[in-house]
C-alpha cells in the first residue's frame, strides 16, 4: 500500500478544494479571484515542494529500511557465524580431547607392548638359560618337560598379548590420524569461517555508517516535512478564509435561479450509497504508519474491493473536478449540496466530465488492475471545509 | 668224639680264630646285606628315577579345581600309579617361577596363562613304557586334559639306561656274593689244612672224614645262619638309620620302614637262606680242597 506523508496530503486536497473552487465560476469580485488564482500558484508549488519533500523522505526511508534489513540480516548472518564458529570451536576442544586421550593410549599401549617384549626377551633369556643348564641328559629333559611347556604356554600367552596390542595400537594410531585430520580440517574450516566473519563484520560497520548517513539525512528531511508542514497549515488556514470570503461574495451577489443544495450529507436527495463493494482497510483521522511508524493524519478513508471494479456516486452532485493529483492519481470532485464535496481518488479512470450531473450509485469510473487482484480507493467527505469520517454518514463495511 | 662235637671242632680247637674269622664274615655279610636291602628297596635306580619321573596331564583353561581334584583321585587308584596330585593354576605358575625367577611381570595383568594339572608318578617297579601307555590311554579320553606330558620321546631311551643301571648294580651285588664266596671258601680251606693232625687222630681212630666234612658243614651253615641274621638287622638299623637322617638316601634309596612289608619277606629269608648256605658250602669247598680224595 503506497502511503502519502498526511501534511502533502491535506495539502493536495486543499489544493484540490481550491481548484475545484476556482473552476466552478463563481462571481468572485476580481481582487478576490486574483488573491485566490495567487494563493492557487503558491499552493501548486507549496505542493509541488511537499511532494518533493516526501518524496525524499520516502526514499530516505526506503533507503533506510533497506539498510536497516540489510544490516538485520549481516547481524542475524553474524549471530549465525558465530554460532558457527562456536560450535566448530566446541568440535575442535572436543577433537583435541579425544586426540590427547588417544595419543595417552597410544603410548601406553607402546609402553605394554614394550613391556611385553621385555618380558618375552627375559623369558627367552630364562628358558636358554635353563636349557643351557643340563638339559642335555635325559633325565633332566624329562624334568624338565612341564616346565618347557609352561614356558610354551607362557611364551604363547605373550605373544598372543603382543599381536593383540600392536593391532590396538595401529587401531588406535588409525583412529588418531583420523582425528588429526578432522583436526585439521575443523581448523581450516574455523579459519574460512572467522575470514567470513570479518567481512561480515566490515559489511555491517559499512552498513552502519551509510545507516547513520541515512538517519541524519531523514532527521534533516524531516525537519524540512515539519517546516513544510507548518507552511501547509498556514496554507489551509488560509484557504478556509478563501472559502469563507466566497461564501460571502455568494451571500453578497446570489444568482438568480440558483437553488440551495444541502449542507448535510444525511440530507442528500436520494440518500449515499458505498462507491465501491470491499471493505475499509485505511481509517479516518490519525493513526500509526506501520511502514514509517509515524503518526499519520488520514482525511478520508480506504476501500479495499477487486480490481477493475466499478466505482459509483455516493449521491447526487456535480462533477466539479476531474484531474489527476500526485499521490492519488486520477481524482474527481463532487460536489453534493453547500460545502458538500466528495473526493474519489487512487482511480484507473473516470468515465464521467466536469460539470456532469451525477445520479446516486451511478458508475463513474474504474479501479486499477493489480497482480494480487485487489485495488484501494479513496473516498474523503468534506461538510463546510472540514473533512468528516465517511464511515458515519456511508453504510462501509469494515 | 661224636655228634654235635664234630660241629664244632673248629671252635673247639682254633677258638681264637674262628672268632676272628666271624667278625670277618659279619663285617662281609653286613656289606653284603646292606647293598641287598639298599637294592631291594630302590629297586635299582628304579626308586630315584620313579620319584624324579613325572606324567603330566595338563588340563584346559577353565576347569574347575574339583574336576581336577577327582581326575587326579580316579588315577591315584589305578595300579601302577604310586601317587597323583591335582595342582592349581596357581600352583602351577608358583611352580614355574621359581624354575624362572624374576618373570612374575608376566603375569602383570592379573591373568594366569597356565592351567592346573594332575601330576602322576608311578611305583618303582611299574615304571615301564606299559606303565606310561596305561596312564596315558587312561588320561586321553578326558575332555578337560589338554595334553599329556611323559617325556615323549627321550622316555625309552631314559628306561634302557635304568635297565642298563639296575642289571650293572644287580652285577655288582653279585660280584660281593662271589667275593664273599671265595673269601669263606679261602677260609675254609685253611682252616681245614690246619686241622690236619686233628683229623688224621681221628681218622685212625675209625671216623670218616666225611662224616667230619659234613658234620663241620652243618656247623658252618648254623653258624653262618646266625651271622646272617645278625648282620642283616644291622644292615637294617644302618639303612634306617640313613634314610631317616639323609634325605637323599631316602629319596634315592627310599624309607627303610618299607623293608618291614610282607612283600620283601620272601627275599630277605632267601637272602639270610643264602648267607647260611654259602659258609657250609665254604666249608665243604675247604675240606675237598684240603683232602683231596685218595688222601
Amino acid at each position: 500500500m503506497t502511503v502519502f506523508p498526511p501534511r502533502a496530503r491535506f495539502a493536495l486536497c486543499v489544493v484540490m478544494i481550491a481548484a475545484f473552487l476556482l473552476p466552478r465560476g463563481v462571481s468572485l469580485a476580481g481582487s478576490t479571484q486574483d488573491r485566490l488564482r495567487q494563493e492557487k500558484a503558491r499552493l501548486t508549488e507549496m505542493r509541488r515542494k511537499a511532494e518533493e519533500a516526501a518524496a525524499e523522505l520516502d526514499e530516505a526511508l526506503r533507503r533506510e529500511r533497506t539498510v536497516r534489513s540489510k544490516v538485520d540480516d549481516i547481524r542475524k548472518r553474524l549471530a549465525v557465524q558465530q554460532r558457527r564458529i562456536e560450535r566448530i570451536d566446541k568440535r575442535l576442544s572436543a577433537l583435541a580431547l579425544d586426540m590427547d586421550k588417544a595419543e595417552s593410549e597410544v603410548r601406553a599401549l607402546e609402553r605394554a607392548r614394550a613391556g611385553t617384549q621385555r618380558e618375552l626377551e627375559q623369558a627367552a633369556v630364562q628358558a636358554f638359560r635353563r636349557e643351557r643348564g643340563g638339559a642335555r641328559l635325559p633325565l633332566m629333559q624329562v624334568r624338565g618337560e612341564r616346565l618347557r611347556y609352561f614356558m610354551t604356554r607362557v611364551f604363547a600367552s605373550e605373544a598372543h598379548k603382543m599381536g593383540r596390542l600392536s593391532v590396538e595400537k595401529e587401531k588406535k594410531e588409525n583412529a588418531l590420524s583420523g582425528i588429526e585430520r578432522q583436526v585439521h580440517l575443523s581448523e581450516k574450516k574455523i579459519s574460512r569461517e572467522k575470514k567470513v566473519g570479518d567481512l561480515l563484520l566490515t559489511q555491517r560497520e559499512k552498513e552502519a555508517k551509510r545507516l547513520q548517513g541515512i538517519k541524519s539525512q531523514k532527521i534533516q528531511k524531516e525537519k524540512e516535512l515539519k517546516a513544510l508542514r507548518a507552511r501547509v497549515g498556514r496554507m489551509e488556514a488560509l484557504v478556509s478564509r478563501i472559502e469563507r470570503e466566497v461564501r460571502e461574495a455568494e451571500r453578497r451577489s446570489p444568482r438568480k435561479g440558483r437553488e440551495a443544495g444541502p449542507s448535510k450529507f444525511s440530507s442528500i436527495p436520494g440518500g449515499l450509497v458505498s462507491p465501491v463493494r470491499g471493505r475499509v482497510v485505511g481509517p479516518f483521522g490519525k493513526y500509526r504508519d506501520p511502514v514509517f511508524d509515524v503518526e499519520v493524519e488520514n482525511h478520508g478513508v480506504e476501500i479495499e474491493a477487486t480490481s477493475r471494479s466499478p466505482i459509483r456516486s455516493i449521491g447526487k452532485g456535480n462533477v466539479v473536478f476531474l484531474g489527476e493529483v500526485s499521490g492519488f492519481g486520477n481524482v474527481l470532485i463532487i460536489q453534493h449540496g453547500t460545502g458538500l464535496f466528495s473526493v474519489y481518488g487512487k482511480a484507473d479512470s473516470f468515465s464521467v466530465a466536469q460539470g456532469q450531473v451525477v445520479a446516486p450509485g451511478q458508475n463513474i469510473g474504474r479501479l486499477p488492475a493489480s497482480p494480487d487482484g485487489k485495488s484501494v480507493l479513496y473516498l474523503e467527505l468534506r461538510a463546510a471545509g472540514t473533512a468528516i469520517d465517511p464511515m458515519v454518514v456511508i453504510p462501509l463495511a469494515r | 668224639m661224636s655228634g654235635p662235637s664234630l660241629w664244632w671242632i673248629d671252635w673247639s680247637l682254633h677258638g681264637g680264630s674262628m672268632r676272628k674269622e666271624a667278625a670277618g664274615r659279619f663285617l662281609l655279610c653286613f656289606l653284603a646285606a646292606l647293598y641287598f636291602l639298599t637294592m631291594l628297596l630302590s629297586g635299582g635306580v628304579s626308586r630315584f628315577l620313579s620319584g624324579q619321573y613325572t606324567i603330566t596331564a595338563i588340563l584346559r583353561i577353565g576347569v574347575p579345581d574339583e574336576e581336577g581334584a577327582g581326575i587326579a583321585a580316579k588315577v591315584a587308584v589305578m595300579a601302577p600309579v604310586r601317587e597323583a596330585h591335582y595342582r592349581t593354576p596357581d600352583e602351577a605358575w608358583e611352580e614355574f617361577l621359581v624354575a624362572y625367577p624374576g618373570l612374575e611381570t608376566l603375569r602383570s595383568e592379573g591373568k594366569n596363562p597356565l592351567p592346573g594339572y594332575v601330576e602322576v608318578r608311578l611305583r618303582p617297579g611299574r615304571m615301564s613304557e606299559e606303565g606310561i601307555a596305561e596312564i596315558r590311554s587312561a588320561l586321553t579320553p578326558l575332555s578337560q586334559v589338554e595334553k599329556i606330558l611323559s617325556g615323549g620321546d627321550v622316555m625309552p631311551g631314559l628306561l634302557r639306561m635304568k635297565l642298563w643301571a639296575n642289571a650293572l648294580l644287580w652285577s655288582g651285588f653279585a660280584l660281593v656274593c662271589v667275593v664273599f664266596l671265595v673269601i669263606l671258601a679261602m677260609q675254609e680251606r685253611t682252616r681245614a689244612a690246619r686241622l690236619f693232625p686233628d683229623v688224621s687222630f681221628l681218622a685212625e681212630r675209625g671216623i670218616p672224614g666225611n662224616r667230619i666234612a659234613v658234620r663241620r658243614a652243618a656247623g658252618a651253615f648254623l653258624a653262618g645262619g646266625v651271622v646272617a641274621v645278625l648282620a642283616t638287622g644291622a644292615s637294617f638299623f644302618a639303612l634306617l638309620l640313613a634314610s631317616g637322617r639323609f634325605s637323599l638316601v631316602r629319596t634315592v634309596v627310599g624309607p627303610a620302614e618299607e623293608l618291614l612289608a610282607a612283600r620283601f619277606l620272601p627275599a630277605v629269608c632267601v637272602f639270610l637262606l643264602a648267607a647260611s648256605i654259602f659258609p657250609g658250602l665254604a666249608s665243604l669247598a675247604g675240606w675237598r680242597a684240603a683232602y683231596p680224595k685218595g688222601r
